[in-house]
């Protein structure tokens, strides 16, 4: 069981949407995924046709005392989620004290899942504000940090490495990838945030970026991934290619360390 | 009634056609034959259709008209409107396209019988050649030599054996069935190594060549020369001294392209901050700002430190919108009071105002591409002396031989060769010739040398052959770092090559490559070769007309029995073309190098003699670029040179036909060479001519055809991911997803990838085709999109590479059909172009009438159409 969380720069950069296709795309090329959200939002299911607003989570599972795992839905063509379901501020509140009780709670939870170690744990962990996330970011084994090419986002984006880096995977090798998401290439900050990331986080970077389009929100709406409403979408092509950058990732990784 | 209505009645009675009116009353006739018994009534005259009548309507004429215009109306057809063909015509020409395809069939399968035997042969050997190849037989040797050659006085050595077994094998004398077999194995040899991979194949195979000619050569000068008359002596010396310039060429040719060096670009040393500076020069005259400004903006954009990286526009013309340009895009920009010594002198004046430690020349309209610099200066840095270094023109639209001949990018063009192979073999020597554009130069031995040479029209030779008098070498890395526009029609072409002969010719007369201090042996073989080349002119007109002389008058300009002369004459050439398709092969098809010379010859036998006598005449004339040819013609003034000879040819040709078969008094096998000669000459032509049939440009921009991924981004947020399948500075062509559907008219933005991202241009689509194929336009751009879009189309660092890659294989006996087929195209544009100059000639004021009135009462397409749709 790898875990592969995909954290964001800010809020709103299409942290969900890019952990919703990703690993509906790689369960689609012959991994057995398991899309994780770790966020309060409670968006993940939209892309993968799950209803709307989801109500049953494992966050208010686990405020009752219950099993997280039980909280489990099958998406299509066989994918695996766990979404974060409905909540309350107290049951939020609650899960907050538990996790600072016990600081390797969700590590311990995700190996009572019991998954065979082949299985891809895709998690939305959002921008790394929470215990929960922080937890998350500790036991993942690559982290995958989405970003608007906007200069406020890559300000942001150096912090965050600079953390993760020193206090969380300091002896992790290779381990940490920069996705661009929301390009606009027709806004000069965009062209300007490309030319920064390019310079600075070029060992990092995802050669593919994901264009803002509308059509993503378009198949939000439908419930659908955007590659099955609009497959001559740009998003959808891009999206695509990330896919199959993080799978050719992942192998290098595994093909190092065996 | 009259006489035809007479015997057409006559006919059918005979027939006993029921329905004279009716075709397949005839037809039912002609292989039914009714009952003997059965009652027949006579059809009388009145009761048949008038042929006469009809044949008048089908000419347009009046039944009574005088015979006169009959005459003329069988003869001059007016050309009916396409679509619009009477079924019986169709039917006609139907039947012409099958008795002509079954004729070519009988003739291919009785070739393919007679040439059975030959193939297989052919076939063995091939196979042998192939079986030898395996062992790798050309690495290892070129392994094992390699050492050995590089030992002092080793190559003397080898040199000076080699030519003395090649001429101990030329000057052998064998007699007639010794030629044979000399022919046969030096054939069979050729078959074989051609198979064979590496350079000392191609060497072999260039040898065999040589010696074949060489023994032709030698026996020509030894035993053909006695001639019965002055006037033979006098046309047979000059037959001898147009070959005897073809040998020379073809000698110094094979030295100049024995080991192409096949330079790599050197990689850069040191920092950035150590560069060397670099001025670009943009020279321009005339020629439109939208042709100079691409050129421009992609010099601004080379891969090359800010600081270090000067442009300069050097404007001849003086224009006030070019000096505007300038200005807003903040290039350099330098005009001068005189326009003395043209581009030499612009360039010289240029150089006196800046003080870079390079200088870049760029022709203005050779867009460079990005990686231009760096992959050019790396030799600076590793080499001191090195004073220039060149890199191929390259042309992404059609010269008027690939549009006219309908080749482009099919069939090497003719400057294929000169970039491909000749630069490379100069290289190896040391005498790569400047070429004027696409080339970086070193202000030091530049100015050394007093700038660029002004004496000659062809300045850039000559500035590169001062360089090595001096002792400088320079450089070719073929390898494409800029492109640019062909010339557009057949007159600008031939006005730019009549200056290039002229201007070789002046350096040849002024600074003799032969004569003078500083350059070895082979740099002025070299450059002899270059300049010698451009004398093919009178020579190619002597080939063109040579077998006139005994077909017209029975002299004899080769005194030598028939038999003979083929005996050495069909080594030579076949071991020439042989040896030629090894080597020259991927650079220009077999049979080419005649069909450029032969356009050419007639224009460049006299500007080449009159430099050679008086080298200070001609001046410099600019060549047009960017233009367009707006409807189809055939340039009659250029070909008129060409239908003179056809005429000679043809009629030579008559006459030696006629010899052949009613009189006896010459000989067979003679009457026969000349025949032959005559109708390749005859089919040369042809395909000369093709390329005077000037065909339509559509478009202004040339598009460059190309496969880049592509974005559009709509008004209404989506984004679309397409192919870009062509691009020019004015448009693209998209193609986008099979049923995606966006309309006419509406603004997009296209996102385009450069080596530094992607950039976005506003754009508006005015095209969409039920096939996903839309064109858009694009609109009004900033600065900075304007030179992202040189960026991201034409000087992409990828954009022209892999462009031979669409070449067709060199094979010769499809050339050939391709040859033929351009050729009786060339005929068919003359007779086209001739018969609209007798309509003219005859009814200047006659409009074609429209076809509908021309035949009011027979079938027109559309009715035809309906037929066919009605039929079961």
């Amino acid at each position: 069981m790898r875990l592969m969380a995909l954290t964001a720069s800010g809020g709103g950069v299409g942290c969900t949407t890019v952990t919703a296709h990703t690993a509906i795309i790689l369960q689609a090329m012959g991994y057995t995924c398991l899309a994780l959200e770790l966020h309060p939002r409670n968006q993940l299911g939209a892309h993968l046709g799950l209803p709307q607003p989801q109500q049953q989570g494992w966050a208010s599972q686990v405020a009752q005392g219950r099993w997280w795992g039980d909280a489990a839905v099958v998406a299509a063509n066989g994918l695996l989620c766990l979404p974060y379901g409905a909540t309350t501020l107290a049951e939020q509140a609650q899960l907050e004290q538990q996790l600072f009780a016990q600081p390797l709670w969700l590590q311990q939870q995700i190996q009572g899942l019991g998954l065979s170690s082949q299985t891809l744990l895709v998690a939305d962990v959002g921008p790394p504000t929470s215990l929960l996330a922080m937890q998350a970011l500790r036991a993942a084994e690559t982290i995958v940090c989405c970003t608007t090419p906007s200069l406020d986002n890559a300000q942001a984006l150096t912090r965050l490495h600079h953390g993760l880096a020193s206090e969380i995977k300091p002896e992790l090798h290779n381990w940490f990838r920069v996705l661009a998401c929301r390009m606009d290439a027709r806004r000069p900050s965009h062209q300007r945030g490309m030319s920064v990331l390019n310079t600075h986080w070029k060992d990092y970077l995802l050669a593919d970026v994901v264009h803002e389009d509308e059509a993503i929100a378009q198949s939000w709406i439908q419930g659908s991934p955007v590659q099955l409403h609009a497959p001559h979408a740009l998003s959808s092509h891009d999206l695509q290619g990330v896919a199959h950058s993080l799978h050719l990732w992942l192998t290098e990784r595994s093909a190092e360390t065996p | 009634m009259n006489w035809s209505q007479n015997v057409l009645a006559w006919l059918a009675n005979q027939l006993r056609v029921e329905r004279p009116y009716a075709m397949t009353s005839w037809l039912w006739r002609l292989f039914f034959y009714p009952p003997l018994n059965q009652p027949w009534h006579p059809i009388a005259a009145s009761d048949v259709p008038d042929p006469l009548r009809w044949w008048a309507q089908q000419l347009g004429i009046p039944p009574q008209a005088s015979p006169w215009q009959w005459l003329r109306h069988l003869i001059l057809r007016p050309r009916p409107a396409p679509g619009t063909l009477s079924p019986a015509m169709r039917a006609m020409a139907w039947i012409f396209r099958w008795s002509g395809w079954l004729l070519w069939s009988v003739l291919a399968m009785l070739w393919h019988a007679l040439a059975w035997p030959m193939n297989q042969l052919l076939r063995l050997l091939a196979a042998v050649g192939r079986k030898v190849d395996q062992w790798q037989i050309g690495p290892h040797a070129e392994h094992l030599v390699a050492p050995l050659l590089r030992q002092k006085g080793v190559p003397q050595v080898v040199l000076y054996l080699g030519i003395a077994a090649v001429l101990l094998v030329i000057t052998t004398p064998l007699n007639g069935y010794g030629q044979f077999i000399f022919l046969i194995l030096a054939w069979m040899l050729s078959i074989v190594l051609r198979q064979i991979h590496g350079r000392f194949a191609a060497l072999a195979l260039a040898t065999i060549s040589l010696i074949a000619m060489g023994r032709y050569a030698w026996w020509r000068l030894s035993h053909t020369l006695h001639f019965d008359s002055w006037i033979e002596a006098f046309l047979g010396y000059g037959l001898l001294a147009a070959e005897a310039y073809t040998w020379l060429i073809v000698v110094f040719g094979f030295i100049q392209t024995a080991w192409p060096l096949q330079r790599p670009p050197a990689a850069l040393a040191g920092e950035p901050a150590n560069w060397p500076s670099v001025d670009v020069f943009i020279p321009t005259y005339n020629e439109p700002l939208d042709v100079v400004r691409p050129t421009v903006l992609a010099a601004m954009a080379l891969d090359w430190p800010t600081d270090k990286l000067n442009v300069y526009i050097l404007d001849d013309g003086k224009r006030e919108i070019m000096r505007e340009f300038a200005e807003e895009f903040g290039v350099g920009y330098i005009t001068r009071t005189d326009n003395l010594h043209a581009k030499a002198g612009n360039l010289n004046h240029a150089l006196t105002m800046t003080e870079g430690d390079l200088v870049a020349i760029f022709d203005c309209d050779h867009i460079p591409v990005r990686s231009f610099l760096r992959t050019a200066v790396g030799w600076f840095q590793r080499d001191p002396q090195c004073a220039m270094l060149q890199t191929p023109h390259h042309f992404f639209s059609p010269d008027p031989f690939e549009r006219n001949l309908e080749t482009f990018r099919r069939v090497p063009n003719e400057g294929a060769l000169f970039y491909g192979l000749i630069q490379d073999g100069n290289d190896f020597w040391n005498a790569t010739f400047f070429c004027g554009s696409c080339a970086v130069l070193r202000r030091g031995p530049l100015l050394e040398i007093g700038g660029i040479a002004v004496e000659t029209v062809t300045e850039d030779a000559h500035t590169a052959l001062k360089l090595h008098r001096k002792g400088y070498r320079t450089a070719y890395i073929r390898d494409i770092q800029a492109a640019g526009l062909a010339t557009e029609s057949l007159s600008a072409h031939i006005g730019q090559r009549i200056r290039w002969a002229r201007g070789m010719a002046q350096i040849f007369r002024v600074d003799n490559p032969f004569l003078g201090k500083g350059l070895s042996i082979w740099q002025r073989i070299c450059y002899g070769n270059a300049m010698l080349h451009f004398f093919f002119g009178l020579p190619r007109l002597i080939f063109l007309t040579a077998p006139m002389a005994y077909l017209f008058f029975g002299l004899h300009v080769i005194s030598t029995s028939s038999m003979l002369l083929l005996l050495y004459v069909i080594p030579y050439i076949v071991q020439a073309t042989i040896a030629n398709a090894y080597v020259q092969g991927p650079f220009r098809h077999t049979f080419w190098a005649e069909v450029y010379e032969t356009v050419l010859a007639w224009y460049i036998a006299l500007p080449t003699t009159v430099a050679l006598i008086a080298p200070k005449l001609g001046k410099f004339n600019v060549t047009a670029k960017g233009g367009l040819v707006k409807e189809a013609y055939f340039d009659s003034h250029i070909s008129r040179p060409y239908v003179l000879l056809v005429i000679l040819n043809l009629g030579a040709m008559g006459l030696g036909l006629w010899h052949l078969f009613f009189t006896h008094q010459r000989d067979t096998v003679a009457l026969l060479l000349n025949l032959v000669w005559t109708l390749y000459s005859v089919f040369m032509l042809g395909a000369a001519m093709g390329v005077a049939g000037e065909t339509r440009q559509v478009r202004r921009m040339h598009r460059v055809s190309t496969d880049l991924p592509c974005s559009i981004y709509l008004p209404t947020g989506h984004t679309i991911a397409a192919r870009c399948e062509d691009f020019s500075l004015s448009g693209l062509g998209l193609r986008l997803a099979p049923g995606l559907q966006i309309s006419p008219d509406i603004h997009v933005d296209v996102g385009l990838w450069s080596q530094d991202g992607e950039h976005t241009f506003p754009a508006l689509i005015t095209s969409h085709s039920s096939e996903g194929a839309m064109g858009v336009q694009f609109l009004d751009m900033s600065q900075q999109q304007q030179i992202a879009l040189v960026q991201c189309t034409f000087a992409r660092a990828d954009a022209w590479q892999g462009w031979g890659s669409h070449y067709a294989p060199n094979d010769s006996a499809h050339t050939l059909r391709a040859m033929l087929e351009m050729s009786a195209k060339g005929y068919r544009t003359l007779f086209i172009y001739l018969e609209e100059q007798l309509h003219r000639l005859w009814s200047p004021s006659r409009k074609p009438a429209s076809p509908a009135l021309a035949h009011p009462q027979s079938l027109n397409y559309d009715s035809y159409r309906t037929a066919q749709l009605r039929a079961p």
